[in-house]
């Protein structure tokens, strides 16, 4: 559904992507994860064509996000994480964007506030930060584009909010869209990424679905860190380590553990998972 | 799907943009409209005159220039700002449609209310009882002036456009930064081309605020009209490029 193909990226003088190649296909919930000034949320621009392509390109269903075409808008929304406050209430701003996305329901956009405790009447200016994302997040689901763009989605908001959000963003994922969730709380979305995408500096280290990841690494929670392990953290009571998987055992990715290994042994981490991303 | 210009989706923009219209601007515009009137009733007060129909135009005047250059930044000031502008960006309408119904509201839709506001105003303060108001503006020089007023409201939706193209041009203070540069423009332009293609505007206003207007005066010279259609052409391409080619 997205294709990135060759794409070069840059703020001036700065470079962001070199040549990268990466294709994102529905039914996904895409963990997009990097540490910061990486180039996440410019990523996330380039998909919604808020940015363009220095070379190279990116299309969603075959048409270049950049100049942003109806087309290809009306299947996108993206939630950017320093996001501008709409005037008015959820509803209506709802309401507003309603006729521009063919596939949106009011329906399914007032049981969403209902169940996130979202007032669909009270001004959004003067409900909390994390009301206010909850509001956005509901409108953005019940618009039903094709492709969802989360910034930072879980910053601000409560723990149940959190458990909330990752019940109706995996149940509102079907085969015929795809998010791509940007985050530095993995904890929070641990368990609703998949595939998982780890951005260096200019270049992409890994693609992969769990599946592929523990196939791959074994990690082990043990009381002594392993001396074979490519990387191994403490935590309380003991070490997880990181170890390649020789033996095909069976583990739950760590999602942390992972970033971090992948971050000490980019070169390890990109040959073990040798692919170009599509 | 026709990506560039779909009437359907132009009404759903010129829709959604009339609410923002209603929630942002019709109530400052009363609100400018008011408050100039009230300074010159306050000025009138203090100098012993009555501000009657007559001595009411050049406020009207000055209410329309207020209303003409901060149009533009209200209703669409976050267009450009890469923060706020997202969702006009990512709105799900071609960038001919979005600025099509930019210019329709700044140049069109603003000076038409402004202009009816203008008018109910002054017919408002013309009926009250008080020897002050007397006398309406509307009575004394519309009905003579039609072809003025159509000038003048060519000559405004010019004025819009290049507010407009100033909102899509600069991030911040955008109207200021706008001002700042048609003065550099204009001064620089006094300098080195010819003085008498801008001069029409100004001579019109004088002419219609000090009350010496006759027919002949209301003829533009073909070269300058053809100037204001090229400016003016080039402004809308202008907006339009930067509206599609903006990036966030």
């Amino acid at each position: 559904m997205i294709e990135i193909k060759d794409l070069n990226f840059s703020y001036k003088k700065h470079p962001v992507f070199r040549s990268i190649s990466i294709d994102f296909a529905p039914n996904n919930i895409y963990g997009l994860l990097g540490e910061n000034g990486v180039g996440k949320t410019t990523l996330l621009k380039l998909i919604c064509g808020l940015q363009s392509p220095k070379a190279g390109s990116c299309t969603v269903n075959g048409i270049a996000s950049f100049p942003r075409l109806p087309e290809t808008l009306s299947e996108i929304y993206f939630i950017s994480e320093d996001f501008a406050i709409p005037k008015g209430t959820p509803i209506s701003h709802f309401k507003r964007l309603l006729p521009f996305y063919p596939k949106a329901d009011l329906s399914l956009f007032k049981s969403l506030c209902e169940e996130f405790e979202v007032e669909n009447n009270r001004p959004l200016s003067k409900m909390s930060y994390g009301q206010q994302k909850k509001a956005l997040i509901a409108s953005a689901i019940a618009l039903r584009t094709r492709v969802l763009l989360l910034d930072e989605p879980t910053n601000g908001l409560d723990i149940p909010s959190k458990t909330l959000f990752r019940q109706i963003v995996s149940r509102s994922c079907n085969e015929d869209t795809l998010f791509i969730i940007s985050t530095h709380q993995v904890k929070d979305v641990e368990n609703l990424i998949d595939p998982i995408i780890i951005l260096s500096n200019d270049d992409v280290l890994l693609k992969a679905s769990h599946r592929e990841i523990s196939e791959k690494l074994y990690f082990q929670t043990a009381t002594e860190q392993n001396p074979e392990a490519l990387y191994s953290e403490p935590f309380p009571g003991g070490y997880v380590n990181v170890c390649l998987n020789h033996e095909g055992l069976e583990s739950q990715v760590n999602i942390e553990a992972l970033f971090n290994t992948t971050l000490h042994h980019k070169d390890t981490v990109k040959q073990l998972f040798h692919t170009s991303f599509q | 799907m026709n990506n560039v210009l779909n009437f359907n989706r132009l009404l759903k923009v010129i829709r959604l943009d009339a609410l923002n219209y209603t929630q942002r601007f019709l109530k400052t515009m009363i609100i400018i409209i008011i408050g100039v009137l009230f300074a010159g009733w306050l000025i009138g007060t203090k100098q012993k005159a009555n501000l009657t129909g007559e001595m009411r135009l050049p406020y009207f005047f000055i209410c329309f220039i207020i209303i003409t250059i901060i149009a533009p930044e209200t209703l669409y000031g976050d267009a450009n700002d890469p923060r706020k502008g997202i969702r006009f960006a990512t709105l799900p309408a071609s960038a001919l449609e979005k600025t099509i119904s930019m210019v329709f509201y700044c140049a069109i839709v603003t000076p038409i209310l402004a202009g009816i506001i203008c008018l109910i105003t002054d017919s408002i303060l013309g009926l009250l009882p008080f020897g002050a108001f007397k006398g309406s503006f509307s009575i004394s020089y519309i009905g003579e002036s039609t072809r003025l007023i159509t000038d003048l409201f060519l000559q405004e939706i010019f004025y819009s456009c290049i507010f407009i193209f100033g909102i899509v041009l600069f991030k911040k203070r955008q109207s200021i930064k706008t001002i700042a540069c048609l003065i550099a423009l204009i001064i620089l332009l006094i300098c080195i081309v010819t003085p008498t293609l801008f001069s029409q505007y100004g001579r019109k206003m004088m002419i219609m605020a000090t009350g010496t207007f006759s027919g002949s005066e209301g003829n533009i010279e073909p070269v300058s009209m053809v100037i204001h259609y090229i400016i003016l052409a080039l402004l809308l391409v202008g907006i339009y490029l930067r509206v599609k080619k903006q990036k966030y």
